[in-house]
């Protein structure tokens, strides 16, 4: 009989074959060492791809749990009733969710609640979506911008409490009331000090070379402070300026109610310093705070970082991984028969009566007197004390001397053959014998 | 003929419901196909139900497929991404890696390798497979083997970029 090809193997464990073709090929088997390893590869393979299907599955989901209908599926007759020459691993068992009563009519249930979203947009989609979102954006921006900008010209012009500066009111002349910076000069003492956090700078009354009033306007449009100091600069700025008018009024000489001014002007001047003062002093703090916070934070950071990397640092290292049988075997790459044939340009040798684990190339450099430039064929066996023994072989070709022969490595045809491994020299020779 | 339906339902929803979801990834469309597929059945009563009822609904995949690759978009459903995990968040997120993995090992395979394997994971004999797929029973064991050892051998190239990136990732 030939050599068993993959998908009998398969049919074979799948349990698909009759009982006749069964005993032929469990004959085969017992025989052709081979085939045995090809079966137990196939195996490995039907095992794994099994696990793998099975690993993809709705499992607990909700969707199986609250179908309508619950499946009972006969676990595979075909599989199940016929003689299956060796145990099968089966794929892990699927939850199976309560049955539900058998008179629902499932298609007739309403469908469950579900959400749709496109995916995969498309860019022209995406960018109009993003303009889309730009243009509101900008939109709002101008309409909070140009509030804003109103809010800030009606500001100036509202009214404060007339009640609580009955000074300047007995002091404003009837032409300075035409005006509204005189106005506004008169109700700055009752401004609130907030109002008034203004730079003192000195009186422009008291210098006689004070800017003109447009440069003193220049010099506040180009301020960048922020919006609160602007105002009260604005508000401030306009005290000075109505003072510098009320001088130029009278001819540079003070009146009695310009001295009553004056006073007014002085108090109002020492109490914005005190609130400036006490804003900056605020400010400072809360500067100060955050900057510490940032330290304080910084710091800890830092020193928690060493711990960790120490803890790191003796933790023990890992125990290293046992070697892998194509460790041990120096076997860089498993094949199968067909490959190795390949190789060979023949089958390969085995040794009979035993098992082999695997087959697979390795380097022929390894191998005294083999061709280093190409790889050996290694089939891999293990004796009953876990020992690996090692058949290597590699094809000749023309011109290629034949290596060296010794107890343990000879030719066949135009095969080259080494027999090593981890056992003994004397039980290698055993091994040779039985060489085919 | 309803208690005939309603039997076929019973013996064979979920299986497929199971399948389709294999097969799509998607497990309201994967519903929503194997309603349509009994709905089917109600028009037109199979005699060999079985392999009958999964190679409508794996027409109807290929359909479904060939639509939407025509409307260049796909819907995805949420209601999949919403199911609580079972287990904690780390076991879950392996858990659903490794899914991909397997859904991306499946994906390698032509269409009749993957229905081929799809099928026998769902119970099918190979007489089964068959008649469902129009191949011949002797040229399935032939596909299995191909399909394992493709699916098998993709998974693994998978695992071991991923064990590569984690490597790089681990020495960087």
């Amino acid at each position: 009989m030939s050599h068993l090809d993959e998908g009998t193997l398969h049919a074979l464990l799948d349990g698909e074959l009759e009982t006749t073709e069964v005993a032929e090929i469990q004959a085969h088997l017992g025989s052709c060492s081979a085939c045995g390893l090809r079966l137990r590869e196939v195996k490995e393979f039907l095992a794994e791809a099994d696990r793998l299907i099975a690993s993809v599955d709705l499992g607990a989901q909700p969707a199986l749990a609250t179908a309508p209908r619950q499946e009972a599926i006969p676990a595979g007759p075909a599989v199940s009733s016929r003689p299956e020459p060796q145990a099968r691993p089966q794929p892990p068992a699927r939850p199976q969710p309560p049955a539900e009563p058998a008179k629902r009519e499932p298609w007739n249930e309403p469908p469950p609640p579900v959400f749709l979203i496109p995916e995969n947009e498309s860019a022209a989609e995406r960018r109009m979506r993003r303009m889309r979102r730009f243009g509101w954006a900008a939109m709002i921006s101008v309409v909070v911008g140009a509030g804003y900008v109103e809010a800030r010209k009606m500001m100036p012009v509202t009214p404060p409490p007339v009640a609580a500066t009955p000074v300047p009111q007995a002091t404003v002349s009837p032409e300075e009331t035409a005006r509204p910076e005189t106005v506004a000069a008169g109700f700055a003492d009752s401004a609130p000090p907030a109002a008034l956090q203004r730079k003192a700078e000195p009186a422009p009354a008291a210098k006689p070379a004070a800017p003109p009033r447009s440069q003193a306007r220049q010099e506040r449009g180009r301020s960048d402070r922020p919006v609160d100091a602007a105002t009260s600069r604005d508000q401030a700025g306009t005290l000075n300026e109505a003072k510098l008018d009320k001088v130029a009024d009278s001819g540079g000489e003070p009146t009695a109610t310009d001295s009553v001014a004056t006073e007014d002007l002085a108090t109002v001047k020492l109490r914005a310093s005190q609130a400036l003062a006490e804003l900056d002093q605020e400010r400072r703090r809360k500067q100060a705070a955050a900057a510490t916070a940032a330290l304080d934070s910084d710091r800890r950071r830092r020193n928690a970082a060493p711990p960790q990397a120490a803890v790191r640092a003796a933790e023990p290292a890992p125990p290293p991984a046992p070697p892998t049988l194509e460790q041990r075997a120096q076997v860089y790459l498993r094949i199968g028969l067909d490959e190795a044939s390949r190789q060979l340009g023949g089958p390969a040798h085995v040794i009979e009566g035993m098992s082999s684990l695997f087959m697979g190339l390795a380097q022929g450099a390894a191998v005294i007197g083999a061709d280093a430039t190409r790889p050996v064929v290694r089939v891999v066996y293990q004796d009953s004390q876990g020992r690996l023994i090692l058949l290597d072989q590699q094809h000749l070709r023309a011109g290629q001397p034949a290596p060296q022969a010794s107890p343990l490595s000879w030719t066949v045809g135009e095969t080259a053959l080494w027999l090593h491994g981890e056992a003994s020299g004397e039980l290698l020779r055993t091994y040779r014998s039985r060489v085919r | 003929m309803t208690a005939d339906l309603a039997q076929l339902f019973d013996q064979y929803y979920a299986s497929l419901v199971r399948m389709l979801y294999r097969r799509t990834g998607d497990r309201d469309r994967a519903e929503d196909l194997a309603q349509e597929t009994f709905a089917r059945a109600v028009a037109a009563p199979p005699n060999n139900p079985r392999p009958w009822l999964f190679a409508v609904a794996l027409n109807l995949v290929r359909e479904d497929g060939r639509r939407a690759a025509t409307r260049g978009r796909r819907l995805e459903l949420l209601r999949a991404e919403h199911d609580a995990p079972a287990n904690g968040p780390d076991v879950e997120l392996e858990r659903r890696e490794d899914t991909a993995r397997v859904r991306a090992a499946l994906a390698t395979l032509n269409e009749r390798d993957r229905e081929a394997l799809l099928l026998k994971a769902e119970g099918f004999d190979y007489e089964e497979i068959a008649a469902t797929l129009g191949l011949a029973k002797g040229a399935i064991g032939t596909t299995l083997a191909r399909a394992r050892r493709r699916l098998v051998e993709a998974y693994r190239a998978q695992e071991r970029d991923r064990n590569k990136d984690r490597g790089k990732h681990v020495a960087s």
